[in-house]
Parts: C-alpha cells; structure tokens; sequence
C-alpha cells in the first residue's frame, strides 16, 4: 500500500507540457528522489502535489484519498509539508515565529478568543511552542531562535526551511533541492538529517535533487524526468547507469 | 545591556517582556494619567488628537505593516465610522450602542471593499481602495437624509450612561481609555495564530499557503479589523471634530495616515504609536512656531542690536503662516524618513536605546541588513 500515488498527472503552460503522463508511488517511511536536467518538470511536480498548480490532467491520491481538488491551504494538515528551491521563509520575523506559523494547520483558537487571550489560547501556543522546540532541538537551531531571518546565513535558512515544514507534523515531506546553495559539509548535515527523519520520525522523504552524492546517500528509489516524462525509475544505482538517463544528461 | 534569563515559555507570550518593561510602561502610563492635571485645556485637547491618530494608526498598521496591503481608502471608513456615530446618536440611540453600530458598520464595509483584496496587490489595491475612497466621499455628499450633505451634521458631546462627557479632560480620557483597549487587542491578535498568519501573508503568500493559511479568510479578517478600528476611530473623531462634512475625508486625510504610520516604523505597534504623535502634534508645534520664532527673534535683535536677525525672524513667520506649508513639510519629512531611516522613528528609538544599554560597544552595522538577491522567481 503506497503512502502517496500520482497518477497519469500532467500540466500544460500554454503548448507546453511541463509534466506529461507521470505516474509514480511513494511506499511509507521510504526517501523517493526526483531527478533530471534543467526544466525537466521537478519543481512543477512539486508545486503540483502542493496544489499550487493545477493539473491539467491525472490524479494525486496521498493516504488512500483523492487530493487532486483539495484547496492548497489544506495540505499541511492533511500531513503533506514541502521546502521551497528558492527559500520563501518569512522575512521579516523571528525564527521562532517562522516556526509557529507551521503550526497553523493545528490551531485549534477561535478570532475571538485570541482577540481577549483567554487561557486556552495561552495554553494551546505553549503546547505548539513545546512541539517547535522538540524541531529546533533536533536541527541544532538553539542559537538562532530569537534572530531574524534577514539577518541568518544561507545554509541557517536552508535549515530553517526544513525546521519549519516538519514543524507541521507530516506524514510526508517534500523537499525542493535541499543541498542548492549549500557546501559540501553542509550537504552532508543535509543527507544525516534526511536520514534521520527517516528513520527517526519516520516521515516519507519525496525529494527533488541535483547533488548525486546526497541522491545516491539517501534515496530509496530513484526517478529520472526529462522534458515532463519518466524515463527510468529504480534504485540510485540502475538509474545512474540507464543510458536514457545517460543521454539525457550528456546529450547525444 | 539587561540578559534575560528565560525559564518558561510564557516570558515569550506575556505583554511586557519583564519587570522592568513593565515598571518603564507603568510609569508612562502615570504620566500619561497626570498630564491633564498639569496642562492647559488647549494642550490636552492636542493631546486627545494622538490618541484617536493612534486608533487610526493601529488600523492602518495592521493593514498595512502587518498584512502588507496598502490602503489609500482609511479616511473613508473613519467618515463611514463618523457619520454611522452620528446618525445613531441624532436618532436616540444611546452613545454605547452609536459605537458599536459604527464598528459594526465599518466592518461590514471593510469586508466588502477586501474581497477585491484577494486578487490584487501593491499598487493595483492601493488605486482600488482610492477608487472606494471616492465613491464613499460622493456618497457623504449626496445621501442627505442620512449625512445632510454639504450642510453639514452638528455631534454633541458623549452622553456614557447618563454622565456626559463636555468637557476636554474626560474626553481626553476617553479616548486614552478606547486607545489602550485598541493597543492590547491588537497586541492579543500578533502573538496568537492570526497576527502570525497575517505576517506570514506579508512575507511570502505561497509559503503561507503551504503551512495552512487561508489566504482569503486572513486577507479578509485583516480588511475587516482594520476598518473596524477606523470605525471606532471615526466616533471619536466625529466628537472632537463636533461637525461633519464630506470634504473633511478626502484622499488627502488617507495619505496623511499612510504617512502616520511609515514615519512611525512600519511593522510595530510603538510605530503607529510615535508615528500618531508626530502628525497630531506636527500643526499645532507649526502654529506655535510661527509666532514665537520671530518673537523670539526680534527680542534678540533688540538686545544685540543686529537689525537683520529680526528681519529674518519675520520672514520665517511670514513663510510658515503661507498657505501649504504644513503639507509641504509632511512631505519633505516622509522623503527624509523613507532615506535616511527606512525603520522609522520607532527604528530610531531602538538605536537610541541600544546605544545608551551597549554604551561604550554600540556598533552602527547591527542595524545593517545583508541585501539578499536570491529570490528570483516568485509564484504568484
């Protein structure tokens, strides 16, 4: 039984087909990996199954429910969290902040109730706060908790990025080129991570990568686009070796 | 530099930061309690003006420093507020039901006029909300058997309860009193859940949408509180002013909010705060300056003997009593805030304030800010 399935999905901007007929299944508790050249479609699948596009054609199943006409704001709290490639935290705000909002999909507390602060609302934003810290513990995040994102690093972004999707509690994660900007020791923080959020939170891991160190460390399985089409889908190994995979790489 | 230690979540939430927080607002607040004890009715009369430019910057803050939509419409549903105060008033409501038919009323306008809001951003919301502006001004003037039109509308002063409230000083507290109920909602509002979700829309929609945040429900709870703030605003306002008339809430009131809270520091209630200070007390500081500065001056030209000194006190007086003078040097104060101090005096503050706890080790840079160019695609 599959955790996440896509079916037949497809989208056209105009003529073109960003994603054409891509049919995949990510097993529970596995890291499922992305890959292939410059606009082969990754990021579109992604924006995809986050219903910020819409498909044109096919089905997203995540569950054993059908998720292709959920409104975009619903996905977090059906237990689907996504990092973006180009990092969109907010600003602006706190990391602290950053990671509370995550828990929006869990807030429980009436317009009114926050209006006068009850008690609930007190209590219901320390027991997010105390769901927030077991994250930043488990990302080393301690130092950073008061500063603003504007004045962070890339690669403490990077972090916070993750820190703040699996502040929502998922079931499964996305993960929109975790290692793009980062130095080869922060890549490999990036693979331990992954890993860990494996096998220790047991989140499934559907991940988007161009960095085959991190791919080979990590994924499970592994699926190569090229131009909106699958054209292998296996182990890191077999599809690194598919001369599809090969040719459409190189060229030729 | 004061180090908190922090052993509990709650010092995160809680309204003061600590103790001494506290004690410097509880000794604002006395101040603040005592003023009219030691000034003349003029001043606190002024005085009352912050207070209600508060409440509107408040509003506007919310809107547009928190939820990152600009509103060039706020002077309407302050009118809205005022005339809605008005009217309830001149036909026997009791003064508590006239404020809460204002609030209500304005709400419910504020709702119809952010539904545009979902589909439009930045400069396209700020010409919508200009559009409504209008269209509320012509309404003001032409639906005379609710707001009398040009002839005007005459508003006595508060009845509460049977007490009335004639005077300058109970009105000052008054609105002293409706403008920290204003300040503590609010501030209920940004550390809970919503004034998150409303930073988050201001800093990036798509990333907001993906952890769960209804872009139309808080984009329309932010229009709605805001305009209800304006509203509540606007009866306040009908009273000090004593006497509507539609040419009263034009654009140029709106703009003049707008400046409020950029001068004040975008993004904080202290600056909606400050930044109410500056516009209700800017004109009357003009007003006094123009008598004194070539009073003052032709006293020292007596006394020194230099004839030109008084002639140029006289010819500052003369400039400042020029009609425009005022608006001018608004706008030449925006320009010079927006250049030099893009925090606004709320930003200015907080360097004042480092710089006297880090005394001897203040560093200019903590206040610079890396330019990010990385994001270079935006879904939108």
């Amino acid at each position: 039984m599959s955790l996440f399935q896509a079916e037949n999905l497809s989208i056209n901007f105009g003529g073109i087909k960003a994603v054409d007929g891509v049919t995949f299944d990510v097993a529970p508790g596995e890291v499922f990996t992305i890959i292939g050249p410059n606009g082969a479609g990754k990021t579109t699948i992604f924006n995809l199954v986050s219903r910020i596009y819409e498909p044109s054609g096919g089905r997203l199943t995540f569950a054993g429910r059908d998720i292709t006409n959920v409104p975009p704001h619903l996905i977090a709290s059906l237990g689907i969290a996504r990092t973006f490639q180009n990092i969109e935290l907010f600003e602006h705000a706190s990391l602290l902040q950053n990671l509370l909002l995550a828990r929006h999909a869990h807030k429980r507390s009436s317009f009114w109730s926050e209006l006068l602060f009850l008690p609930s609302v007190r209590r219901m934003e320390t027991e997010h706060r105390e769901a927030v810290e077991k994250v930043i513990d488990f990302l080393d995040l301690q130092q950073y908790r008061d500063s603003l994102i504007v004045n962070l690093p890339y690669g403490v972004r990077k972090v916070t990025e993750l820190a703040r999707a699996l502040c929502t509690d998922p079931r499964l994660l996305l993960l929109d080129e975790p290692s793009s900007g980062l130095n080869v020791e922060e890549t490999e923080d990036m693979a331990f991570w992954i890993q860990d959020i494996k096998n220790l939170l047991g989140i499934t891991v559907l991940m988007v990568e161009h960095d085959m160190s991190l791919v080979s460390a990590v994924s499970d399985r592994v699926m190569a686009l090229n131009y909106g089409r699958p054209i292998a889908t296996g182990t890191p190994a077999e599809v690194q070796a598919h001369p599809e995979v090969i040719r459409a790489y190189l060229g030729g | 530099m004061r180090f908190q230690f922090k052993t509990s979540y709650n010092q995160d939430i809680r309204l003061f930061r600590d103790k001494v927080d506290g004690f410097w607002y509880g000794l604002l607040a006395v101040a603040v309690v005592a003023l009219p004890l030691v000034l003349d009715d003029y001043s606190v009369g002024e005085i009352s003006w912050v207070f209600i430019y508060g409440i509107c910057g408040v509003s506007l803050m919310v809107l547009v420093g928190y939820t990152g939509l600009v509103s060039l419409g706020h002077a309407a549903f302050l009118g809205i507020g005022a005339y809605a105060h008005a009217y309830f008033i001149m036909h026997g409501a009791p003064w508590i039901v006239a404020v809460v038919m204002a609030v209500v009323i304005t709400t419910a306008c504020g709702l119809i006029v952010g539904l545009p809001a979902l589909r439009m951003t930045g400069i396209y919301l700020a010409i919508a909300t200009l559009a409504f502006s209008v269209i509320i001004q012509e309404v003001f003037s032409r639906w005379e058997s609710v707001t009398h039109g040009f002839a005007g509308m005459k508003v006595d002063s508060p009845v509460i309860f049977g007490v009335a409230v004639a005077d300058g000083r109970s009105f000052y507290f008054l609105c002293l009193f409706f403008m920290v109920i204003v300040l503590w909602l609010t501030r209920n509002l940004l550390r809970a859940p919503t004034g998150r979700a409303w930073i988050a829309i201001r800093d990036s929609e798509i990333a907001a949408q993906s952890m769960g945040v209804n872009l139309a429900i808080y984009k329309s709870m932010a229009f709605a509180y805001s305009a209800g703030l304006m509203g509540l605003a606007g009866a306040l306002f009908a009273h000090k002013i004593g006497y509507l008339a539609p040419d009263i809430f034009t654009i140029l009131l709106s703009i003049q909010f707008l400046l409020l809270v950029i001068v004040g520091g975008l993004g904080s209630l202290h600056g909606a705060i400050f930044g109410a200070i500056f516009v209700a007390l800017l004109p009357p500081a003009i007003a006094i300056l123009r008598d004194s500065i070539p009073d003052t001056m032709n006293q020292w030209a007596q006394d020194s003997g230099v004839t030109a000194l008084g002639l140029l006190g006289n010819a500052i007086g003369e400039f400042l009593r020029k009609p425009g003078v005022e608006a001018g040097i608004f706008g030449l104060i925006l320009v010079l805030v927006i250049l030099l101090e893009p925090l606004g005096m709320y930003g200015r503050w907080l360097k004042i304030k480092l710089f006297f706890s880090t005394f001897p080790m203040y560093k200019a840079s903590t206040f610079k800010r890396q330019k990010s160019y990385m994001r270079s695609e935006r879904l939108r």
